[in-house]
């Protein structure tokens, strides 16, 4: 059976790359992804699991990283922000304006990237249903859903 | 950032995973069951959980899987709700698991953990206590199997040590399901009051959360249904007396909006069902 | 000139870094060696603080030190010295800090913080200002006359009033007498928060030479600066505070929050760098929230309907502190009657201490809870006189040559009010005073409500630009202000780019402000930013234009008055091929055979405020406003009236700004204004049990709108320019977020055909009117 008490060397894979790191069980994937492998891009808003700042891609799906144990994520893959180059997502955000302080930023592009890889096609109630995970604060969320749309245009 | 420190066990086999928690019980070792975290992560942070180890379940591969066989439909405790949500054989109940939480935090809080977890909603479960759903229990003797109804009562009844493994639904193509749920100010939240009316072919099953201190639910045969003069009235009685006020609503909120929601539900649905 | 810049929605300077996760915020700031705090904080709302025993806690592995109360002597505060960094001997709200513990990580010091032991003896708390200011009530600053403060405040020891400011214009008792028609309304505002993304952070640090270097998440590093010197004794020649990109202000992070801490903790561990970030729980209750009120307004017309007078008191609820509070609800006085026309005015605004979470600057300051009354006053009032509740208020609108509550006389940059309220009526589609039937359940009402804003600021608020040039003619702009998501740094690039001619591309942004290597500016609030760094940046184009003009006029052999400086070249008007690339005169230019002349140019720019005055004790008279930006707003909302639930379709506002220097930014601003100022009325606000503990003090509990909660956004631009302002322009940050509850209480008090006068009006408050109505 798989145990870990105190500190142990694991190795995660993250944004493509294999990293070995020094973790304890009690840590969060946010707090390794940030202070130990350099990754700031997700954010601590709430360590709650209500903000969404922290979002991830855990094997392609987004969790709250804030609310996941490092070893849980051993053998898996993580994708961060960092780890999103030039996609659709991306571009779309900047075109539409759907950030002001960018703090919420990297969670709702690691959410929206996830949503239109998976459903190409989400229609509104299925956008809605995904990125109401997520707070912004700044925006009213009008640009927000602009570039979400946007987004998926662009992926046809 | 947890401030304690904690071991983390993950095993293989639910013989493994009961004979631990047996012997950090023996030892006084505070232990819990993990599954998606997204409870158990936020109780240890802000101290209300003081666990000195956790078990994490999803090395248990069977818990984590959901198939249709015949008649039933295997879900394992370990499958989370967004996955549950969109199976196509439960698709009649997605409106409900799709009202709990959000999207993101549905990835990984699990089905075990909605209707086995510290959060008194359990809204999952009613759906599954509706369709006679049956859950199997991990425990000293293996895995047994009960009808879920004989032991959910407030929550689901479990001896010391024992853990959810997954539940078997009966297949249903078609569920005539009624689900309304209203928040004190946006979906996503706690809800004030979840309304679920399930038809069957020949009782109507009555469920709420959110309106009590834990699930609340009762079946009424169609014969007594077609005898009562005032069904609403007769239906609203039979939770009344439970309305709980609390930090997003008055008890006299409560008890108006159960006597609304039960009037669109019997309106809503078709009477020739009776 | 290059004039397809000013106008343009030029994309932020800053957004590839945004959308790639590579923008360093305070918090993201991380090194071996830096030390960090954790707080632990008060579970009372009042209470004297018996014994504390930290003795566990500095034996715990990691902890270098704890801080209590009775470690500092001094008080802080911004305008009344009455906090204690740190509670000494009495907690005054739920939440408050009783103890630092300073450990070299997170995890330990949140574990040291677990097993320091507090002794309570728990005295009963004060729940409103109604109770703060009842002849016996328990008061909450016993030591208030030593406290010191600055002129414009007003304290009054022996009570819980921490400054008092009065209106007196002209005769307010005969314009009742003579008034055909009164209305009075009562409405409550409890203390909120402003839920930026960003929770609070200071990183200090104290060099050998006795330099204080600190990173903080401040939307005003120089009033920082200024402050820590003011309390600590410190030189300002030795303080440098960084500002980084900053996750979101909204007046939370104005003045001072986290640095005076971190700089105690430093301190005591022998100047080593230590980082204190705030949790959500404690970003909500420990550090600062919005200001609440209780306020009364009487207003008296005439049978047209036309404004005679304002009989208003406002009971501001500053919490266990003052901070920000008491210009707050000076603020309010100044601005009282909202943008209308009232010739007799009284007013008496209190900021008065209570036991709960205290109060900074919030979006809007003091204006949203102020509005609320007004508004709604001024709806009951069209009401008595079946008046059209649009019509009602572009009657009164203000205008030039009007007089302000403060005597002070509106002059011709003064926005059109009267086409704002007829925008608003024309986007929610006229009939504002109607509801209609929409189904079985639901109704359809709309509302409005008008707002302005002055920025309200000391007499000698500054801003400063700097530019310096490279090698490729391209510049880079140096400001004191601080990016926290307004855009207000790309919206002074661009004033640069247009004034010096060349592509926005070429004007290089310096994103963090440091108060040793920018310039002077008061602070990122009030609706300033890109009006006063805009006109600096402007002067300082100005000067390096004369300074360009000066090497051109030596190497082509022509008068400066006969040179033109545009699209990256400095030119003779009538020979425009005779010329240079700025790209040889940015950097001193060099002759064909080798001799260097006059150097690189550096364009230097400032701003000051002219002409303010601080208020009369007495009447209020005075002229403490720079630039009224005024406008109206409205909702159209669909009301369930059988469970109370609504939902806002659509919110509006047409807004007079000047100029529209950038419009998606212009826009955006508005729209996350709108949004917020929906949250506060409609969700928002500490809950409170009996005791004064914050029941909602968790993003699980406190809700702010999310993804699909929004209505659909109109939102207009007048732009009568502001004389004295960068093209025209005037402030437009807050003024969105004012207007919201009155015109939603408006909406909803029609809907349901019963007034509403409590915040925040959830659908179990609605429906409690309901019943009322029915019966």
């Amino acid at each position: 059976m798989i145990s870990y008490s105190g500190y142990n060397s694991v190795e995660l894979f993250v944004n493509g790359e294999n990293w070995e790191v020094i973790i304890k069980p009690s840590e969060t994937l946010l707090s390794i992804l940030r202070d130990k492998i350099g990754l700031t891009g997700p954010k601590v808003g709430c360590e709650n699991g209500d903000c969404g700042a922290c979002t991830v891609l855990l094997d392609g799906q987004p969790v709250k990283s804030c609310l996941v144990l490092g070893v849980e994520a051993i053998g898996k893959s993580v994708v961060t922000v960092e780890g999103l180059h030039k996609t659709e997502a991306q571009k779309a955000f900047v075109e539409e304006g759907g950030f002001q302080c960018g703090y919420c930023t990297a969670g709702f592009i690691v959410n929206t990237y996830a949503l239109l890889e998976e459903i190409p096609d989400a229609n509104v109630s299925e956008k809605v249903e995904w990125l109401s995970s997520n707070l912004c604060r700044c925006t009213g969320y009008e640009n927000i859903q602009k570039a979400v749309d946007s987004a998926q245009r662009m992926k046809k | 950032m947890i401030s304690i420190d904690f071991d983390y066990y993950k095993p293989e086999n639910i013989n493994e995973a009961y004979d631990l928690m047996r012997r950090f019980k023996t030892e006084k070792t505070n232990a819990v069951y993990y599954a998606g975290g997204t409870e158990v992560v936020s109780f240890i942070r802000k101290g209300t959980l003081k666990a000195k180890a956790v078990i994490d379940l999803k090395g248990i591969p069977e818990m984590s899987k959901m198939y249709a066989e015949g008649e039933w439909v295997f879900v394992g405790a370990n499958v989370s709700l967004s996955k549950v949500a969109d199976f196509k054989p439960l698709e009649p109940m997605k409106a409900i698991f799709n009202k709990i939480a959000d999207r993101t935090i549905r990835n990984s809080l699990t089905i075990g953990g909605n209707i086995c977890g510290k959060l008194a909603y359990r809204e999952a479960v009613l759906p599954l206590l509706a369709s006679e759903a049956h859950v199997l229990i991990a425990g000293a003797e293996g895995l047994s199997e009960k009808k879920l109804s004989e032991c959910f009562d407030k929550m689901l009844k479990l001896s010391e040590g024992e853990f959810v493994y997954g539940f078997k639904i009966p297949r249903r193509d078609k569920m005539s399901i009624y689900s309304r749920r209203i928040e004190s100010d946006i979906p996503i939240d706690y809800p004030v009051i979840h309304l679920v009316g399930i038809w069957e072919e020949n009782r109507l099953f009555v469920g709420l959360s959110g309106f009590a201190g834990f699930p609340l639910y009762k079946w009424i045969d169609k014969e007594q249904f077609a005898q009562w003069e005032q069904p609403k009235e007769n239906l609203v009685k039979e939770f009344a007396s439970l309305a709980k006020k609390d930090d997003r609503s008055g008890k006299e909120y409560r008890l108006h909006l159960l006597d609304y929601l039960i009037e669109d539900m019997l309106g809503g649905l078709e009477h020739d069902q009776l | 000139m290059n004039s397809n810049v000013i106008g343009n929605s030029t994309l932020r300077k800053e957004s590839l870094d945004k959308v790639t996760g590579k923008v360093i915020y305070g918090n993201d700031h991380n090194s071996p060696g830096l030390l960090h705090g954790a707080l632990k904080t008060s579970p009372h709302a009042y209470a004297k603080i018996k014994e504390i025993h930290k003795e566990d806690a500095e034996k715990m592995p990691g902890v270098k030190a704890v801080l209590i109360g009775t470690d500092l002597k001094e008080n802080i505060g911004l305008y009344l010295c009455d906090k204690p960094p740190i509670a000494r001997d009495t907690v005054r709200h739920f939440g408050e800090v009783v103890a630092v513990v300073i450990a070299d990580s997170v995890e330990k010091a949140r574990a040291a913080v677990d097993v320091i032991q507090v002794v309570y003896e728990k005295m009963d708390p004060i729940l409103s200002p109604k109770e703060a200011l009842e002849a016996d009530a328990s008061i909450i600053h016993q030591e208030m006359a030593t406290y010191s403060h600055i002129k414009p405040i007003h304290p009054e020891p022996g009570s819980n009033v921490a400054s008092r400011s009065k209106i007196r214009k002209g005769d307010v008792q005969k314009a009742f007498t003579e008034a055909s028609c009164v209305v009075e309304t009562n409405m409550v505002i409890p203390p909120g928060d402003h839920v930026a993304m960003e929770p609070r952070v200071s990183i200090a640090e104290i060099k050998s030479t006795g330099e204080l270097h600190i990173t903080s998440s401040t939307q005003a590093p120089f009033v920082v600066k200024n402050l820590m010197c003011h309390f600590f004794g410190l030189e300002p020649g030795k303080v440098v505070v960084t500002a980084p990109m900053v996750g979101g202000g909204f007046g939370g992070k104005a003045g001072i929050q986290l640095e005076g801490l971190a700089y105690l903790m430093s301190l005591k561990v022998g100047g080593r760098a230590v980082k204190l970030v705030n949790t959500r729980e404690q970003d909500m209750l420990a550090s600062p929230g919005h200001i609440g009120l209780e306020s009364n307004v009487k207003i008296a017309a005439d049978k047209n309907g036309k404004l005679l007078g304002m009989d208003l008191t406002y009971c501001f609820n500053s919490g266990a502190y003052a901070d920000y509070a008491v210009n707050i609800s000076r603020a309010a006085a100044i601005s009282c009657t909202g943008p209308y026309n009232v010739p007799n005015v009284k007013c008496d605004s209190m900021c008065v201490y209570t036991n709960m979470p205290f109060a900074t600057a919030y979006r809007g300051f003091g204006h949203i809870e102020m509005a609320f009354g007004i508004e709604k006053a001024l709806d009951e009032l069209a009401d008595k006189l079946q008046m059209d509740p649009v019509e009602l208020r572009i009657l009164n609108s203000i205008k030039e040559g009007d007089q302000t509550p403060v005597q002070s006389v509106l002059n011709s940059s003064t926005g059109d009010l009267k086409t704002c309220f007829k925008r608003v009526e024309d986007m929610l589609g006229g009939s504002v005073g109607e509801v209609q039937e929409i189904g079985k359940e639901w109704v359809r009402a709309k509302g409005v409500a008008g707002f302005w804003k002055a920025p309200a600021m000391p007499t000698n608020t500054d801003a400063g630009a700097i530019l310096t040039f490279n090698g490729d003619g391209s510049c880079n702009l140096n400001t004191g202000v601080v990016e926290i998501g307004q855009g207000s740094k790309t919206g002074i690039a661009q004033i640069v780019a247009d004034t010096l001619g060349i592509p926005i591309e070429k004007v290089h942004v310096v994103m963090d402000v440091n108060t040793r290597t920018s310039p002077s500016d008061w602070a990122t609030a009030a609706s300033r930013g890109l009006f006063m760094g805009a006109l600096a940046a402007h002067e300082a184009c100005l000067d390096a234009i004369e300074q360009i003009k000066e090497v051109a006029s030596a190497v082509l052999r022509a008068p400066k008055s006969a040179l033109v400086v545009k699209d990256e070249r400095v030119f003779v008007v009538d020979e425009p091929t005779l010329g240079l690339q700025l790209s040889e005169v940015a950097l001193g230019y060099v002759y064909p055979n080798g001799n260097a002349y006059y150097g690189q140019i550096i364009g230097k720019g400032r701003y000051i405020t002219k002409h303010l005055t601080d208020i009369d004790k007495e009447t209020g008279k005075g002229h403490p406003d720079l630039e009224w930006t005024l406008g109206a707003e409205g909702v159209e909302v669909d009301v369930n009236v059988r469970t109370g639930q609504y939902k806002i379709v659509k919110a509006v506002c047409c807004i007079d700004v000047g100029k529209v220097i950038n419009p998606d930014l212009a826009r955006g601003q508005i729209v996350g204004g709108m949004a917020m100022g929906m949250g506060y009325t409609t969700m928002e606000g500490f809950k409170f049990n009996s005791r004064g503990q914050v029941t909602n003090g968790t993003l699980r509990d406190y809700k702010i709108m999310r993804l699909g909660d929004q209505p659909e956004y109109k939102v207009e631009f007048l732009e009568t320019p502001q004389l004295d302002g960068p093209h025209g322009a005037r402030g437009l940050g807050e003024q969105s977020v004012i207007g919201m509850p009155g015109a939603i209480v408006n909406a909803l008090s029609r809907a349901i055909g019963k007034g509403l006068y409590e915040i925040p009006i959830t659908s179990e408050r609605l429906y409690k009117k309901l019943l009322e109505v029915s019966s």
